[in-house]
């Protein structure tokens, strides 16, 4: 049946997007650098460990992502999957259309010192070599510059991360902030693709971490692609997508940033409990008056909030953009839904849903999600009322002439 | 159930099997090579004398006139004698298969069965000798002339006549000191053998065995008088006079001398097997300073952590010598077997030594004792604070000495390189150590080739009292002239001379002997005498009843000095001599003279004759001395001259350089031992050096070095070292060239050594060191290249 929508003014429809939260369980054969069903399990002597447990990722190029989890939930051993420091007990890792852990230690070792650079915490500078000769060392190795280039290329290295007038000292004599600033140098000394960096800052003050910070964000703007491991919370922002680790899987970030007062043990309890969805554009996802009991989040497009007016037209209320959840207050109230929702007509909309039960789990065990969610509830359904209220004093529009496909 | 600490001892010990072997392994090879040179002294000082004494050996021996059994058996009687035994010394000529003649010396006994005196030896099961049949001696000698048991020899008397003597038995006199090595190849025939080859039978040689001390040369000497009073009473002249004490091996002294230098050699072995003990205990030390900070947080004292670090210390001792006392027990007696061939003495049977057993057990113990202690009270001294924030693994502060000042301002090398500079000199006090090892070893090595060509000079110089390409002797005298005439019919030949030879005695004021000597005459020109003078002068042409005597006469007359004078008896005949010069002559004990042929041949009433004839040719190369020695022979005999012997002149030389090559063998092994010490050491440094720098390693890998970059990371630095203790060893091998040329020379030829160096050692050990250094580099380097990043760089 078609929705009439009321056009009467042309602001109220979605305009402007957000960026899609990308993450695709199944992975994105598009991507730069793609993780697939990455399994790390470590023989101890108390037994098998399994650190990391079928792990889908994918990273973009010119991206900054930061990996974020607690300690022990195997960042840094995504890190070193990545940066092939460590081998998965199953799973590939592809690197530019590269599978690089069907190269041998030697081999993999070339095709690193040319594609990623790597920034250790704690520096990882060699000590009895100048900052510049640290610097220079990877382009002695890989021999992609003349003897001459490298000199001065290390020096305008140094230079861009403000150690130029450092460059002939020794580790032991300077900072750390100034052996991590000589590291990132170093590491870019082959201009690689890849930057991928494991805590940083970890043993920075905040303001060399900053300019550390700020050196990543010039690299990326230059267009390379970083994946940063990071404790802080105030470095995640500065990055364009976090990935949150925990107990050796990814949680769906779209939950993380929309339930962000879930703990990571909830949040991956959720995400193993996802259902995926794609709607063409205009289709309707949720119908108003029909029963919902699924807790929505938008993943990608954009979805349109339309409300029934008592005349039977149709008044549209907001955009629902990447990162909102709607469908709680069905769930909350247990009534058919207050609302019509559909995919935008520019382009077809992915949400994820979590189902009744796990809802009510969730809800039960977090307060501050009850509280958020019972808020949340609150303000939208004053907003359906106050925006179908102003809009019947205006003229009634022909129903007509406005179809959703 | 153990005790966790000595759990812990156990798994230090196991854990780390590649450390602990090195540790064991340069005990053992030190402890090894002591153990073998002494248990070798002990077993061939023993047996040596044992044989010697089995062998019951002449006090007396005398060249005389011929003799037969009544003076024989007068002799027995007399009571200062304890038995006398005759026998009869004759030297005839034989060839080998290629026909080449060489001299033969022959000994006829009365009684083969009933030798008394210098018993020998039979090696071959020989049983009786027979008539017209030969026992050879069992020796190098005759080995070198491919001499078996069963051959036929060919003789020929001094009318051309042949004679084929079948080699029947193989005996071994082992009285005969350096016998064994140099003069002819000797063999045994019966009397009446004698007279199948145109010899009478009767004897000219007296043994000897007095009554009374036996080892007192007094006594021995007064009965010598009374004996030669006897002999000269009777119309016989003595030619010769030899007094030996039954303690004393005539080989003796020279053994003792260079089982000295072999043992010195040990001991330092030893020593630098400590030095590598101590760097990689010091090593071990600081992988385990955690390990001691925990131990001390749980309430260990000092006293408990050393304790325990001192029982691994002698368990790793205990376990080299599981493997060095078996080793150095079958190399003791295999190095005394192999000296029987040189020295001419039978081993009393296989057998382990006790001194040499508790010897090694005490030098074991006591040297890693001693290397491991500094380093094990070093480490147990470290503070809990210390042993948790001490420096570890590459991530030290490369303090800035003058090495790192100047390795600093190299330019435009590679960083891969510099990093192998900069490492290499990191840690300072094992660099050193490491390079004591390995640069004494390379001195020793280089030193021992510098020793051969010094020694071998040292013989040359004998050679320059008989420059002759060739040595010609008669059985009979002929004129001078006689002989130029004929020779000179042969081309090639281009100067010739005739010579006189007398045994000689020097003698007390009393009129009895002091000691014998060899007198050469050659004639007051010749050209074939090029004598080193050490006082005085040489012979001049007008010269009559002057000698010039070798320094050797210092020994028994220090007083002699150009314008002294001395009492000679030569060919019976007594007269003072006047002693013009002294010349340098390396040859043992013995005493040599020289006086002009012109006068002597004048003294002894045989003006303008010689048996012996000394030629020179136009080209020295021994080939072409046995050619033209090969036609002279033929030549004269043709002519009918009774030849005895013509010998190429460099044989003589060649035969004495074959027992220095012996020598030099065995100096070469311990040599390699001890290089073999140095690259254990090294490649204990280089394994070291990668297991501190498995964070390097680690880093160097992340930012993309393959295989090779990492492999030539560790190589370079093995060259390095092995290039800087070259140096070093280069130029320490000049002084210990000296000292070891000095200390052999005295030994053997009882004469400083010739200070003398040859390209060969140099280069041949530049070779091995490069070997050594890449070798002991490549485990250590495919280690590090098989570590995973991971692994080395600890993440979470």
């Amino acid at each position: 049946m078609e929705i009439p929508v009321d056009n009467l003014n042309p602001r109220q429809t979605c305009q402007g997007r957000q960026r899609p939260i990308l993450y695709r369980p199944e992975g994105d054969d598009t991507a730069a650098l793609q993780m697939r069903r990455i399994v790390k399990t470590y023989k101890t002597a108390a037994g098998d460990v399994t650190v990391l447990k079928g792990i889908n990722a994918d990273f973009y190029q010119g991206e900054f992502v930061s990996l974020v989890g607690k300690s022990g939930s195997g960042k840094s051993t995504i890190v070193n999957m990545i940066t092939g420091i460590d081998r998965p007990t199953s799973g590939k890792v592809f690197i530019n259309n590269v599978d690089i852990h069907s190269l041998n230690e030697s081999n993999m070792a070339k095709w690193r010192g040319r594609n990623l650079g790597i920034i250790f915490q704690f520096y990882q500078l060699l000590p009895m070599l100048s900052l510049l000769e640290n610097t220079m060392l990877p382009m002695d190795i890989a021999n992609l510059y003349t003897p001459a280039e490298r000199i001065s290329r290390a020096m305008d290295l140094l230079g861009m991360v403000g150690l130029a007038e450092f460059a002939h000292q020794m580790p032991g004599a300077v900072s750390g902030g100034q052996q991590q600033a000589a590291a990132v140098a170093r590491a870019i000394a082959n201009n690689p693709p890849f930057i991928i960096a494991d805590e940083p800052t970890g043993n920075l003050d905040s303001k060399t971490a900053e300019s550390v910070i700020g050196i990543f964000e010039k690299l990326v703007e230059q267009g390379k692609t970083i994946v940063m491991v990071t404790h802080d919370p105030a470095i995640t922002r500065r990055t364009n997508r976090t990935m949150l680790i925990s107990d050796g899987e990814i949680i769906h970030p779209a939950l993380s940033r929309a339930f962000p007062m879930l703990n990571h043990s909830q949040l991956l309890q959720a995400t193993h409990q996802l259902s995926y969805h794609k709607y063409n554009p205009g289709e309707p996802i949720i119908r108003q008056g029909q029963n919902n009991n699924q807790l929505y989040i938008v993943t990608s497009g954009q979805a349109r909030v339309h409300v029934e007016r008592s005349d039977g037209s149709n008044v549209f209320i907001t955009c629902l953009q990447p990162g909102s959840y709607f469908g709680e207050i069905e769930l909350i109230r247990q009534e058919p839904a207050v609302a019509t929702i559909l995919a935008d007509t520019q382009e077809p909309v992915e949400a994820i849903s979590l189902n009744q039960e796990t809802y009510y789990t969730l809800h039960a065990q977090s307060s501050v999600l009850q509280n958020t969610l019972h808020k949340t509830a609150q303000e939208r359904l004053r907003e359906n009322i106050a925006v179908r209220e102003i809009l019947s004093q205006k003229k009634p529009v022909d129903h007509d002439q406005t179809k959703l496909a | 159930m153990i005790k966790p600490s000595w759990r812990k001892v156990i798994r230090d010990l196991w854990d780390d099997k590649a450390r602990s072997l090195l540790v064991i392994i340069s005990i053992a090879i030190g402890v090894f090579a002591l153990g073998m040179i002494a248990g070798s002294h002990v077993i061939i000082s023993e047996d040596m004398d044992a044989s010697y004494e089995a062998s019951n050996p002449a006090n007396i021996k005398l060249v005389t006139d011929p003799f037969d059994y009544d003076l024989e058996e007068t002799i027995q009687r007399m009571p200062e004698i304890q038995d006398a035994q005759g026998r009869r010394e004759i030297t005839v000529r034989t060839r080998t298969e290629e026909g080449e003649w060489y001299s033969l010396d022959l000994i006829a006994v009365e009684d083969f069965s009933d030798i008394r005196i210098n018993k020998l030896v039979d090696t071959a099961g020989s049983g009786q000798l027979g008539d017209n049949q030969i026992f050879l001696e069992d020796n190098k000698k005759s080995d070198a002339r491919n001499l078996n048991l069963g051959d036929q020899l060919e003789i020929e008397l001094g009318d051309g006549t042949l004679r084929q003597i079948p080699v029947m038995g193989s005996i071994r006199d082992e009285t005969s000191g350096t016998g064994n090595l140099v003069g002819n190849v000797r063999g045994y025939i019966t009397l009446d053998t004698l007279e199948w080859l145109h010899y009478p039978e009767n004897f000219n040689q007296l043994y000897i065995t007095v009554n009374g001390d036996k080892n007192d040369k007094t006594h021995i000497q007064q009965v010598s008088n009374l004996l030669e009073d006897k002999l000269n009473k009777g119309g016989r002249k003595v030619y010769r006079t030899e007094i030996l004490q039954r303690n004393q091996h005539p080989m003796g002294s020279i053994i003792e001398a260079l089982l000295g230098v072999l043992l010195v050699m040990g001991i330092l072995i030893v020593f630098l097997s400590g030095s590598l003990i101590a760097n990689t205990l010091s090593a071990l030390m600081n992988q385990q300073m955690r390990q001691i900070g925990v131990m001390k947080l749980t309430g260990a004292r000092n006293y408990d952590i050393i304790r325990m670090y001192v029982m691994l210390i002698l368990i790793f001792a205990l376990s080299a010598l599981a493997i060095s006392i078996p080793l150095g027990v079958l190399a003791a007696y295999w190095l005394s077997d192999y000296a029987t061939g040189f020295i001419g003495f039978s081993l009393q049977g296989f057998r382990m030594v006790p001194i040499s057993i508790i010897l090694q057990i005490v030098v074991a113990i006591l040297v890693t004792l001693l290397a491991g202690l500094n380093p094990v009270i070093h480490g147990a001294k470290v503070t809990i604070h210390q042993a948790f924030t001490g420096s570890s693994n590459g991530e030290e502060i490369v303090k800035e000495g003058a090495i790192e000042r100047v390795l600093g301002r190299m330019r435009g090398i590679s960083r891969i390189l510099l990093i192998s500079l900069r490492n290499t000199f990191r840690k300072k006090k094992r660099l050193a150590l490491t390079l004591f090892t390995l640069s004494l070893g390379g001195a020793i090595f280089i030193a021992v080739f510098n020793v051969q060509v010094a020694l071998n000079l040292q013989m040359e110089r004998t050679m320059r009292y008989f420059l002759a390409d060739v040595n010609l002797s008669f059985d009979r005298l002929y004129r001078t002239e006689t002989i130029a005439q004929a020779l000179e019919q042969i081309p090639g030949i281009s100067h010739i001379e005739g010579w006189m030879f007398a045994n000689g005695e020097i003698l007390n004021e009393d009129g009895s002997t002091a000691e014998n000597i060899y007198v050469f005459a050659p004639p007051s020109t010749s050209k074939l005498v090029d004598p080193l003078l050490l006082e005085g002068r040489w012979l001049l042409p007008d010269d009559q009843k002057a000698i010039t005597v070798n320094e050797n006469i210092w020994g028994d007359f220090p007083d002699v000095h150009p314008g002294s004078t001395l009492r000679l008896k030569i060919n019976g005949k007594e007269d003072d001599w006047l002693v013009v010069g002294i010349f340098q002559f390396t040859g043992a004990d013995n005493l040599f003279a020289y006086t002009n042929y012109e006068y002597l041949a004048q003294y002894l009433n045989i003006p303008g004759q010689a048996a012996v004839y000394r030629i020179a040719t136009s080209n020295h190369d021994i080939s072409f001395q046995k050619s033209i020695s090969s036609q002279m022979d033929s030549y004269l005999k043709e002519e009918g001259f009774q030849v005895e012997l013509v010998e190429a002149g460099s044989l003589t030389l060649d035969t004495v350089k074959d027992y220095i090559e012996v020598l030099i063998v065995v100096l070469l092994i311990l040599a390699l031992l001890t290089a073999l010490v140095g690259s254990i050491g090294l490649a204990g440094t280089l394994s070291m050096n990668v297991l501190e720098r498995t964070r390097e390693i680690g880093i160097l890998r992340a930012i993309g070095a393959y295989d090779w970059i990492v492999l030539r990371l560790v190589i370079v630095e093995g060259l390095i070292i092995g290039l800087i203790s070259y140096i070093l060893g280069a130029l320490l091998s000049f002084p210990i060239t000296n000292i070891l040329s000095n200390i052999i020379s005295l030994a053997i030829f009882k004469s400083k050594g010739i200070f003398a160096f040859t390209i060969q050692g140099f280069i041949i050990w530049l070779g091995v060191v490069i070997i050594l250094s890449i070798l002991a580099s490549v485990i250590p380097a495919r280690n590090a290249t098989r570590m995973t990043i991971r692994e080395v760089l600890a993440y979470e």
